[in-house]
């Protein structure tokens, strides 16, 4: 199971740097969702795999995953939406200004 | 007493609010900036009165009690003193200035706010009684004058020369750093009073070479000493009202008040007589024969002012008590002769244009009243009597004489008194020079711009002549109190009294000055001198700067030139190569036992892995790679729900739905790929995003494989008792570390508006490989279903809100239903639509909700509890039964509103952004472009 969860994980990282290492815009944007993927699994699971344990405080409930990592992601989250949302207009603007897919391009280009 | 802390900060405040004024009020500026300074003056003379008193007037505040650094104002004598002649020269200096600059009403202002920042950067210099303060207001006096001397930032010159001021007063500040924290370290406390009890175990300590050695090297950088005095005549491309403030009176005069105010600790030293006698004496000498040499008004000024502070660096090493009230008497009488000699030069450049003495001549009976002027103050920067600079230069000689004799080897002594009289002789024939050639020279010049300045300029000017007059026939008057004033806090002992006067019978120091005088008129008679060439000093710096440029040149190409993907390779190599230890450990653990895989793990492990990998293969693709993304986000979800986070889940799976939508929505506005350069180099690429993938699997896996030992016993053990929450995760969310979340939708917020302005400003275009199906544009069916689940959407949302913090749900979860609510209604029925019936602006969402939430966290400090503490009890309502009720629900309100104005505010400018271009297309006649793409 573990060996499961920690490839999944290299993979969507892998990918996702792939990605950004690129030139192309859209690929900048795709490679930073694989990688918020990947991130906030990461941290997740950091509070281990525990199933069937909400951190949810009942009388009946003994064991509790831990609530921290999920805290943290579950902000992460929300927060990676809007950077990705940030980055793909940037992209859009980029792409107005200057009529090229590059994420280099500079003003001193036409 | 709000005197002390209100002198430093009163300019400081009148730029603040003179900086947010409209430039074209500039009489309103100008008038509220004197009064500031005068206002200034007056706080300066009650602080004055005290402290000659004896008294030393104390203000502190803890600032950083563990570092035992206090922000401390101290005001004794020589502070206060100096404090005095900094505000009333930047008096004089704004009023001059007002009459003298020309340019825009926005150049003026900004002027006008630079200045009075450098004379409160300067008055907290000097009235600083903790030497990290004096530090940090040293350096606040390096970077104002950086930003003056720059000011007419098109000119080359000007750049240069604040580059070159900003270099050089730079290393100073930074030994003037390093050696404050040794001695505080050495002494045990940066209080300066404290210091001075200290003297003797400071003196004794191995390391008080190295503390010397720093406070001198700033102080010969402030002052332009040789060998650094080459960055004042490049200084000199700053407008000359900030010449004739900064380079005469303030901040070329910090140098002397460190000096002044550090020898009583620092001083009765060999290494410190050797160093300032040294340095003082060449730059005496080497100042004035460049100030002879130069034929720029104001280079020359420049070359006179090293040579003046030379004088002054001089008769602080000889450490004697007459010396130091000689350098002292001398510090006050030479800013304001030559702040005064600064504002002639300008009248002169202004009235004629021309500011190169082969250019000038006979302007004595155009400018009358600028020569009266010139006849009151050159004669005071040579020493001839009967005016200030006469009494300061006899005290100088007599104390070189006597001092010099006392402490040196008599050779050094001999050779001291002939370099002192060496550098007389050129000081009073480089100040005939500049009195004769431009007044008196050559036939008369005449013309109508060949005038008087206006009364703004000829007054501070005469003030400044009148006060040099008086000093020299009448000391008791305004001279002798003031130095009186300087002398408390300076090394001279308490009644040890000098009498200032004219006259003191024939001696040897008489005689000295009418030898000089005599000289200096034979030299100016008889020398050309060859116009000055470069100083070495400064050839030097330049060429040990040449590397440092040659290597920052190098830092723009390469990994390291300002392009994305090798910036980010380098940083992923460079924490690769980090964590190389660390992988040997991971291998070197070994495959770890690991917990057996149901089947369905299996296939959510293939289906992510797949969906991962096919993303970066299809992203040419684009609708497809952003649907491979979502079943990533999906899986992830699922993984969330499986392993006990059901807030995670639904968290992941709403955003996932908006952040698909939205990419979608975009998607026509993005390149054709027809348009992509190369690709970099594959090899690297994949090397880099392998090794970082495989390096991320260890660890998970090393993780994943070690027992937990975690914070998760205290937050469940808290939760529920503390802060009334069954739901940790949103308890911690919205309570144990709701300082964290306020931060966090903070930057949401500011997300949100970046990108609401990119977008409202930028040009956005439309890729014109987009090819739209034929039919209607707005799906008729998402139109019906999105109004009919919108209400749902709204119920569930509250229900979810009001739950969340005993079940899963709460303010992100919540706000988000409600932006996929949004989503689906502008996808169905488009953002005008939805514009006209969403009375609320997700900007306006976002402010009340970060407002609720701050105002949540202030509720707490009325009761004496930190920012954000929070409150619970339970109240019964009718019908709904027993409701437990925190402050921290009012946080989650915040919380909730600005994920709603966030998303709302994001999707609705992206999706306007495509209606518009939508509609533009159609009235052209074009076809509508739509959210498909075809095929590369």
């Amino acid at each position: 199971m573990e060996w499961l969860v920690a490839t999944a994980i290299g993979v969507c990282a892998g990918s996702g740097i792939f990605l950004m290492l690129g030139r192309r815009t859209f690929d900048l944007v795709l490679g930073f969702g694989l990688l918020s993927h990947a991130v906030n699994c990461f941290i997740f699971v950091m509070g281990r795999l525990i199933p069937g344990a909400a951190p949810i405080l009942s009388p009946a409930a003994t064991v509790h995953a831990d609530p921290l990592p999920q805290a943290l992601v579950l902000t992460a989250i929300v927060i990676g939406f809007a950077m990705q949302a940030l980055v793909l207009v940037l992209a859009m603007t980029a792409f107005g200004a200057h009529a090229e897919d590059d994420v280099d391009v500079t003003d001193k280009d036409p | 007493m709000l005197t002390l802390p209100l002198l430093p900060l009163l300019p400081f405040l009148a730029a603040f609010c003179l900086h947010l004024l409209p430039a074209r009020r500039s009489n309103l500026i100008v008038g509220s900036a004197l009064a500031a300074l005068g206002f200034a003056v007056a706080c300066a003379l009650d602080l004055a009165t005290t402290a000659l008193q004896g008294q030393v007037t104390r203000f502190a505040l803890p600032w950083l009690p563990q570092a035992n650094v206090h922000f401390d104002l101290r005001a004794d004598g020589l502070g206060t003193g100096l404090a005095l002649l900094v505000c009333i020269v930047a008096l004089l200096v704004m009023v001059f200035a007002h009459g003298y600059l020309r340019g825009s009403a926005e150049d003026r202002k900004r002027l006008i706010v630079w200045l009075l920042i450098f004379t409160g950067a300067m008055l907290g210099l000097v009235l600083a009684g903790d030497l990290i303060l004096l530090v940090v207001f040293w350096e606040l006096t390096s970077l104002a004058s950086f930003v003056l001397v720059n000011f007419r930032d098109r000119d080359t010159d000007a750049r240069q020369g604040a580059r070159i001021t900003l270099l050089v007063t730079g290393f100073g500040g930074l030994s003037l750093l390093a050696a404050a924290v040794l001695l505080g370290q050495i002494a045990g406390s940066f209080e300066i009073s404290h210091l001075l009890t200290e003297r003797a175990t400071i003196q004794a300590h191995p390391l008080f070479p190295l503390v010397q050695v720093g406070f001198i090297l700033a102080a010969l950088t402030k002052s332009a000493q040789f060998p650094f005095h080459f960055w004042l005549a490049r200084a000199m491309a700053a407008p000359t009202p900030v010449s004739a403030f900064l380079h005469s009176a303030a901040l070329v005069k910090a140098g002397i008040f460190l000096l002044a105010r550090m020898q009583p600790v620092l001083g009765d030293d060999y290494l410190w007589a050797w160093m300032l006698i040294g340095a003082g004496t060449a730059s005496f000498v080497i100042g004035a024969l460049s100030a002879l040499r130069q034929t720029d008004l104001k280079a020359l000024l420049a070359g006179s002012t090293v040579s003046h502070l030379g004088l002054m660096v001089l008769l602080l090493g000889l450490d004697s008590p007459a010396a130091t009230l000689a350098a002292l008497a001398h510090l006050l009488a030479h800013a304001l002769f030559k702040a005064c000699a600064f504002m002639l030069a300008g009248s002169i450049d202004h009235a004629t244009g021309v500011r190169d003495l082969r250019g000038l001549g006979g302007l004595a009976r155009g400018m009358p009243l600028s020569f009266i002027i010139a006849c009151v103050v050159l004669p005071a920067m040579a020493g001839l009597p009967p005016f200030s600079g006469f009494i300061t230069k006899e005290l100088a000689l007599t104390s070189v004489l006597q001092d010099g004799w006392q402490i040196l080897p008599e050779l050094v002594a001999l050779l001291l008194v002939l370099a002192t009289l060496l550098g007389a002789v050129f000081g009073v024939a480089y100040t005939l020079r500049l009195w004769w050639i431009p007044f008196l020279a050559g036939s008369e010049r005449s013309g109508p711009a060949i005038a008087d300045p206006s009364p703004w300029q000829t007054v501070p000017m005469a003030i400044c002549a009148t006060w040099t007059l008086l000093a020299g026939v009448a000391p008791e008057w305004l001279f002798s109190p003031w130095l009186a004033l300087l002398a408390i806090g300076a090394a001279v002992p308490a009644g040890s009294h000098v009498h200032l006067g004219l006259w003191h019978g024939l001696n040897a120091a008489v005689v000295m000055s009418l030898c000089v005088i005599a000289a200096g008129t034979a030299l100016f008679l008889l020398w050309r001198p060859t116009p000055a060439g470069l100083v070495y000093t400064e050839i030097a710096f330049s060429r040990s700067l040449r590397p440092l440029l040659a290597l920052a040149a190098r830092g723009d190409s390469g990994p390291w030139a300002p392009r994305l993907g090798p910036s980010l390779q380098v940083v992923i190599w460079v924490a690769l190569l980090a964590m190389l230890p660390a992988f040997g450990v991971l291998v070197a653990n070994g495959i770890p036992s690991v917990s057996p895989a149901p089947p369905l793990a299996w296939l959510l492990w293939g289906l992510a892995i797949t969906a991962a990998l096919a993303t970066v293969f299809s992203r040419h693709d684009r609708l497809l790679a952003i649907l491979l993304l979502a079943v990533v986000g999906v899986v992830l979800s699922v993984h969330f729900a499986h392993f006990s986070a059901p807030d995670l889940a639904l968290t992941q799976i709403l955003v996932e739905l908006v952040s698909t939508l939205l990419l979608m929505l975009s998607l026509h506005f993005l390149p054709p790929l027809a348009a992509v350069g190369n690709d970099r180099c594959l090899y690297w690429r994949l090397a880099a995003a392998g090794g970082f993938g495989v390096l991320i699997t260890l660890v998970v896996v090393q993780v994943l494989t070690t027992p937990a030992d975690g914070l998760a016993p205290w937050f469940l053990q808290h939760s529920l008792h503390d802060a009334g929450g069954a739901n940790v995760v949103n308890v911690i969310i919205v309570d144990f570390r709701s300082l964290d979340t306020l931060g966090e939708i903070t930057v949401l917020g500011v997300a949100a508006l970046v990108i609401a302005a990119l977008l409202g400003r930028a040009r956005v275009r439309v890729a014109p490989r987009v090819r739209a199906p034929a039919g209607a544009d707005l799906p008729l069916l998402l139109a019906v279903v999105a109004r009919l689940l919108m209400p749902v959407a709204l119920l569930i949302s509250v229900h979810l809100f009001l739950r969340g913090h005993n079940l899963p749900g709460g303010g992100f979860i919540a706000g988000l239903v409600v932006a996929v609510g949004v989503a689906l209604l502008q996808m169905g029925r488009g953002s005008a639509w939805l514009a006209r019936r969403l009375h609320v602006d997700g900007v306006g969402l976002m402010a009340v909700g970060l407002g609720i939430a701050v105002l949540t966290g202030i509720a707490a400090l009325p009761f004496a509890r930190p920012f954000l503490t929070s409150a619970h009890t339970t109240v019964h309502l009718p019908l709904l039964g027993e409701l437990p009720l925190a402050s921290a629900t009012l946080f989650d309100v915040g919380v909730y509103l600005v994920v709603i104005g966030a998303v709302t505010l994001i999707l609705q400018r992206i999706g306007g952004v495509a209606e518009e271009r939508r509609a533009g297309a159609r009235r052209d006649g074009r076809k509508p472009a739509a959210y498909s793409m075809s095929r590369a």
